[in-house]
């Protein structure tokens, strides 16, 4: 349970990073290509894609045919209205989609978005990959517009919907059959006693657990009720608000009963496996500690022996070294080094952790993949020199893995993605900087090696035809006469193959036995026979690297993380492992992937923006004192939300006679579909004011204008900010004896910084800065004129998983004439003081916070309901500050410490108690203060 | 002063808008309010389609030919929506109830709403009309119960109503004295019409077909594949075979063969004496609505949009259309076509002898309601209680 703890841990230092956004701070989602749309016309779709994608769109095109008319009958519903299919090309650029507006994580297949009815998908180099999505994406329309009109028919409200484990579990159930990395999942789960029940399942939500769990739960209910109560438990959908008492219905039995015949059903699928089958942890020496390490490659100087590879261990992929003869000596814990610090820069914007990606040659020079800018690069490190000597990228090029150097280290392989979705491998030429393309199709072909004389290489590729049709074997092409032959045939899939270190065999990983483990290749006279199980674990091997011939480092998995682990690959009797001869008699020609038939001149369009709808909401008030006010707010955007219209309209009147100079309207267009994003909108604001930044007084203000605002992007931590807006003012804070009239001009110009990593209340590792130059000015009766000086710099020093000690130091200068005045106070800043009560034309602020971890999960247990709470943090702090106007008047400060407790993950709630400093730092407040309220850590 | 205005007129306008929002609310709140059924001028002789299918066989075969052309008359609306059932009527006066828990009277010739009945829950079989007594069952929401109502349309007043364990989702079969009907959970009812129950059969499995009977046997199937036949009168078991797969379209009825298709779309004949299966036919997709019939032959679609015409005698292919759509509702069958609804937007009007699509009629929504022809009117309907009345042109 410890490690599904840490795994979790990860998950939401992933997902609150990922959901940060341009505000104040906040990481930027970079568009680097202006996407050319066209639209591929089918009976029930509108295919969108751009570049060289056609022919993968066709393919997609007819795989999402093919599935309509399966779930049609299935879902026994028909969607009557077109649905939008959008195929990005690789992951890489799909992650510049703004159909969502947050980050997208690595590993991602695609979502369907239910406001615009949007399916969207990025080609992941394999077409039976894409096949699985298009299908898992559609079961969530069949069941998302079923459910609609099933609750819609009988009048129910709309808003409910079944659980997560439910929607994804059905989408992975009608999909996709249960395949090696579901076993291996649950299997690791049953086996290491983490099976999460079906009361608890909000305890994994959203993890790739909980959609295994959902899958696996539903074949048992297939198998155990029958396969049609799958689909009454959404026929019956609006019988039942709570999920459970709908399957307690269509089952016929109660919720505990249901769990406890799922778990024993488990228990019975597994436990024997024990007997058959190693747990990785006990047939090997486990290398490292928690988090995920990923392709393993060994090296080795003349004096030590490393282990270099990718990890994430504190929530940033980095390149580690490993030395192993520290290892040796089980008394001491392995220790690793940092070699190349990862996700904190553009160079090495992130890791695919999950591809193999790194790879040390003979000359001590490793290869590692990762992304940088718009495409993925090779980064070249020399350990001699410890410095990046090279970097290999490809506009041509968007997606990188599995780099494998040749024997003499000049040349090296890897496998790409390009920009027609063709997933090929590459030879690069180390010493001549030169590239030669040896495949060329839409097969998947991927983990090439060089074989012996490097001459040929061998690589996977699910181009494997007849009887296994699509399953990723090996096979082997001559660069001279570029032909290409099975090397294996058998109902596996293939990864990683390898040479011993003396190239006398081949090994490679493959799932033969129903979990991926290492075997190796027979030969007779010198052509491939058959192989030979190798190991024989429980759960999956992902890569391997030999550190001598009969010894290899493993990344396998493992209750619930991936570890590198320590096998000797001799220590099985050959007579107790499996041998499987190929035949190859049965393998047939190439297959070809069906492609949709359309006619080219009506059916293949260019794409033209179409505005449709997004959200609409009015509103109509009536207050005692202040009358009634209504308002409306509406936006619009293109198919892409590229282009976003949004409108607002509301009158605050409080008597007849005011009503027509009472409108406040403000229209705005947002566009994000270039690098550059702009925005510009005009306005018109008028009614009572209360702003805090002046004094404490309503007035009536009367403001028109609009402005300007441009946002250019670095990268995805750095942009540049500019705005300049323009406003009419006039202002009455007391009417006929004080009114202010002004044409202000503003224009401001700024540099943000971002790569903080954030935890469940707040940043814990990185770097935010903002720095901002502003000038403005009343240009027609220049009663305001100041310019303004922002500088925010938060910096949060890791100190360990979970916690950090952080800093702050800010600084807010206006001056000039009529300056806006800052103001700080309460929780948010300068705590213990009143909110929003020390103010000034200046201000400067300091903070140090230490933050810590207090309870991971807080669980009360009521006879009718449980609730839990988790990620309660602790933190203590010491702030200083002060503003003034023109005068510097007095140093203030607090100091005390506070609780944090994220609340849905959507809102921090805060807790702080201590004492206030004052009097230039010279006395503490008598009693303590206690201070609650809102908002994420600085 | 000027502020003493402001408050003057501040509580003046709040005054006037109170009062004005009251009056709407009266407004509201007195028209929203069911007005019972209550149709004075109803007589027990009557004509009526008293059932989903017009009679216990259920063939939905009206022996007279009719034209491709069509006016609509009317169109009326329920709350909520009708799925896969139909409507019922007696003398001037159609019925129907929809997914919301009503349960209306229209007025056959203009389509005026004469009235409806409320009810907490969802009415998702078609009612059952016993001369002037209106029969219908009522899920019980968030509970698995329903109501069986039995309701004077003269009187306007509920004669009597019987609690059931269980969800009634399949359409009530109504008998010369008496009606059966089964719960989703698998429990099969028969009550005469005073409310007395008059026998009780427990499956073991889940019913998601609607029965049908000729005089002596009443046959149902269920999830798992077993096809049942009951004694009508006593309710004891006469035959229980299995069959390969399990079953969600109703049973229909010629003579001692009762037809019904399975979820994998085999459509079968079987013995109405003791379960023997005298042929079976595959089709393409799952077969959920019931299968219809003249004299010879039988015509049947399913889910993956295809139409059959099936000789009754050999269960052998006469014809076979192909739409792009889903065929989830039962067709009505006439002399010389057959109407059939597509869950697609479309309604088709097909050659019986050629098995050709003399016409198709788009629709705005999904047609759901199995049509029936009663008084020359052709009833139609689509999603979310739409209903339409054609006449044919000549």
């Amino acid at each position: 349970m410890n490690k599904l703890k840490y795994f979790t841990v990860f998950l939401l230092l992933l997902q609150t990073a990922t959901s940060a956004q341009l505000y104040f701070f906040g990481r930027n989602k970079v568009h680097y290509q202006d996407f050319v749309w066209k639209v591929l016309k089918t009976e029930h779709f509108d295919v969108y894609y751009y570049d060289d994608f056609e022919e993968m769109a066709e393919i997609g095109a007819k795989y999402a045919e093919e599935t309509f008319e399966e779930y049609k009958e299935k879902f026994n519903y028909i969607v009557t209205t077109k649905i939008p299919l959008i195929f990005y090309n690789t992951d890489i650029q799909f992650q510049q989609t703004n159909t969502t507006p947050g980050f997208i994580p690595e590993g991602v297949g695609g979502f369907f978005e239910f406001l615009k009815g949007r399916v969207v998908i990025p080609y992941l180099g394999s077409l039976g990959e894409f096949h699985h999505v298009i299908r898992h994406e559609l079961v969530h329309v069949f069941m998302t517009l079923k459910l609609l009109r099933i609750l819609r028919e009988h009048r129910i409200n709309t808003d409910r919907y079944p659980p997560l484990w439910f929607t994804e579990g059905l989408a992975e159930y009608y999909s996709t059959k249960w395949d090696t990395q579901a076993d291996m999942v649950m299997r690791d789960a049953v086996i290491n006693n983490y099976v999460v029940g079906l009361r608890d399942m909000y305890k994994i939500y959203g993890s790739f657990l909980m959609y295994k769990e959902g899958q696996n739960l539903l074949e048992f209910i297939s198998k155990k009720y029958g396969e049609e109560k799958i689909y009454y438990l959404i026929n019956n959908f609006w019988q039942f608000d709570n999920f459970n008492d709908l399957m307690e219905y269509t089952l016929n039995k109660k919720i505990e009963e249901i769990d406890k015949e799922w778990i024993y059903y488990l228990k019975q699928k597994y436990y024997p496996l024990i007997g058959e089958e190693i747990p990785v942890d006990n047939g090997s020496e486990k290398l490292t500690g928690y988090g995920f390490h990923f392709s393993p490659s060994y090296y080795s100087d003349r004096k030590n022996k490393y282990i270099y590879f990718i990890a994430n261990i504190d929530g940033y992929s980095s390149v580690y070294r490993l030395e192993l003869k520290q290892v040796a000596r089980k008394e001491e814990k392995p220790s690793m080094q940092i070699v190349i610090r990862g996700e904190k820069e553009e160079v090495f914007e992130s890791f695919h952790l999950l591809e193999p990606s790194l790879n040390v040659s003979p000359k001590g020079i490793v290869a590692f993949v990762t992304k940088s800018g718009p495409t993925d690069a090779i980064h070249f490190y020399s350990i001699d020199k410890k410095a990046i000597i090279r970097t290999f990228q490809n506009k041509e090029l968007i997606s990188l893995s599995s780099p494998k150097w040749s024997a003499d280290g000049n040349k090296i392989l890897f496998q790409s993605i390009d920009h027609k979705g063709y997933s090929d491998i590459f030879v690069y030429d180390f010493e001549k900087d030169s590239l030669i393309r040896i495949t060329n199709d839409y097969y998947s072909d991927t983990d090439p090696v060089f074989g012996k004389g490097d001459s040929t290489i061998i690589f996977a590729s699910d181009r494997t035809d007849g009887i296994y049709k699509s399953r990723f074997n090996l096979f082997v092409t001559n660069l001279n006469n570029h032909s290409i032959n099975y090397l294996t045939y058998c109902n596996a899939d293939f990864r990683c193959p390898k040479f011993s270190p003396d190239f006398s065999e081949l090994y490679f990983i493959n799932d033969y036995d129903g979990i991926q483990n290492i075997w190796k290749l027979d030969e007779k006279n010198n052509e491939p026979a058959g192989m030979t199980q190798v190991t024989n674990f429980l759960t999956s091997i992902y890569q391997f690297t030999f550190t001598n011939p009969s010894e290899a480092v493993i990344s396998a998995f493992e209750n619930f993380s991936f570890q590198l682990y320590k096998v000797n690959l001799k220590q099985d009797k050959e007579d107790s492992l499996s041998y499987v001869s190929f035949n190859f008699d049965s393998t047939g020609d190439r297959w070809n992937a069906n492609k949709i038939k359309i006619n080219p001149k009506t059916d293949r369009l260019k794409y033209e923006n179409k505005y449709t709808l997004d959200f609409a909401q009015s509103q109509v008030t009536t207050d005692p004192v202040f009358g009634t006010y209504g308002g409306a707010i509406f936006a619009l955007s293109d198919l892409f939300s590229d282009d976003n219209f949004y409108f607002l309209i509301y009158n605050t009147a409080e008597v007849q006679s005011d009503f027509l100079k009472s409108f406040n309207v403000a229209i705005s267009r947002v566009n994000v579909k270039n690098r550059t994003n702009f925005a510009y909108g005009v306005f018109h604001f008028s009614g009572r004011r209360y702003d805090i930044q002046d004094s404490d007084v309503y007035y009536f203000e009367r403001s028109f204008g609009g402005y300007f605002t441009l946002l250019y992007p670095l990268s995805k931590f750095r942009r540049i900010e500019a705005s300049v807006s323009i406003a009419n003012s006039d202002k009455e804070v007391i009417a006929g004896v004080i009114e202010r009239k002004a044409l202000l001009v503003s224009n401001s110009l700024s540099y943000v910084l971002d790569n903080s990593l954030w935890g469940p209340t707040g940043p814990l590792d990185g770097t935010r800065l903002r720095l901002l130059l502003g000038y403005t000015s009343d240009v027609k009766f220049s009663n305001v004129n100041y310019f303004t000086v922002i500088a925010d710099y938060r910096k949060y020093l890791r100190l360990s998983l979970t916690s950090c000690l952080a800093f702050r130091g800010a600084f807010f200068y206006n001056q000039g004439r009529e300056a806006r005045r800052y103001f700080m106070g309460g929780s948010w800043d300068l705590r213990g003081w009143p909110r929003w009560s020390i103010r000034g034309e200046k201000m400067w602020l300091t903070s140090v916070e230490l933050r810590f971890p207090l309870i991971d999960y807080f669980q009360l247990k009521f006879p009718f309901v449980d609730l839990g709470f988790p990620y309660i943090r602790g933190a203590v702090f010491f702030d200083s500050g002060s503003a003034w106007d023109t005068q510097y008047e007095e140093t203030l400060g607090s100091i005390g410490a506070g609780l944090r407790f994220n609340l849905f993950n959507a809102i921090t709630l805060r807790y702080d108690i201590g004492k206030t400093i004052k009097d230039n730092f010279t006395k503490f407040q008598p009693r303590l203060f206690y201070q609650f309220f809102f908002g994420w850590d600085f | 002063m000027e502020n003493l205005k402001k408050v003057y007129y501040l509580r003046f306008s709040n005054r006037k808008f109170l009062k004005t929002l009251l009056f709407f609310l009266c407004i509201n709140i007195f028209t929203g309010c069911a007005k019972d059924i209550f149709i004075k001028n109803a007589r027990y002789d009557n004509e009526s389609y008293s059932m989903f299918g017009g009679k216990m066989n259920r063939t939905f075969f009206t022996p007279i030919s009719v034209s491709d052309s069509i006016n609509l008359k009317w169109t009326a609306e329920t709350h909520g929506g009708i799925f896969n059932s139909s409507v019922i009527f007696q003398g001037d006066h159609i019925f129907v109830a929809d997914l919301s828990g009503r349960i209306y009277a229209f007025n056959i010739y203009d389509g005026k709403q004469n009235g409806y009945l409320n009810f907490k829950g969802s009415i998702s079989a078609s009612p059952v009309l016993d001369l002037l007594k209106l029969i219908f069952a009522a899920n019980v929401s968030k509970e698995d119960k329903s109501i069986i109502h039995n309701y004077d349309i003269r009187t306007g007043k509920e004669i009597y109503k019987i609690e059931i364990d269980g969800i009634i989702m399949n359409d009530m079969l109504k008998l010369d004295n008496g009606f059966i009907f089964t719960t989703e959970q698998g429990e099969v009812y028969r009550y005469n019409i005073n409310s007395d129950k008059t026998w009780e059969y427990k499956n073991d499995r889940y019913i998601h077909t609607s029965s049908a009977a000729n005089n002596k046997i009443v046959i149902f199937a269920d999830d798992k594949g077993y096809v049942t036949g009951l004694n009508v009168n006593n309710g004891n078991l006469i035959f229980k075979k299995q069959f390969d797969y399990g079953f969600d379209s109703g049973f229909s009825v010629s003579g001692d063969t009762a037809y019904a298709g399975d979820k994998f779309g085999n459509l079968y004949a079987i013995d109405l004496n003791n379960g023997d299966l005298f042929w079976s036919q595959e089709t393409s997709g799952g077969i959920i609505n019931y299968p219809v019939m003249d004299d010879y032959f039988i015509y049947i679609g399913n889910l993956q949009g295809d139409i059959y015409k099936i000789e009754k005698s050999s269960g052998k292919e006469v014809w076979k259309i192909k739409t792009d759509g889903v065929i989830n509702t039962t067709p009505i069958l006439f002399n010389n076509r057959l109407i059939q609804p597509d869950l697609n937007n479309k309604i088709y009007f097909i050659d019986i002898n050629s098995g050709k699509i003399v016409k198709t009629m788009y629709t705005d929504n999904r047609p759901t309601l199995s049509p029936v022809y009663y008084n020359e009117t052709l009833f139609l309907g689509t999603d979310y209680g739409q209903i339409f009345a054609y006449e044919f042109i000549n």
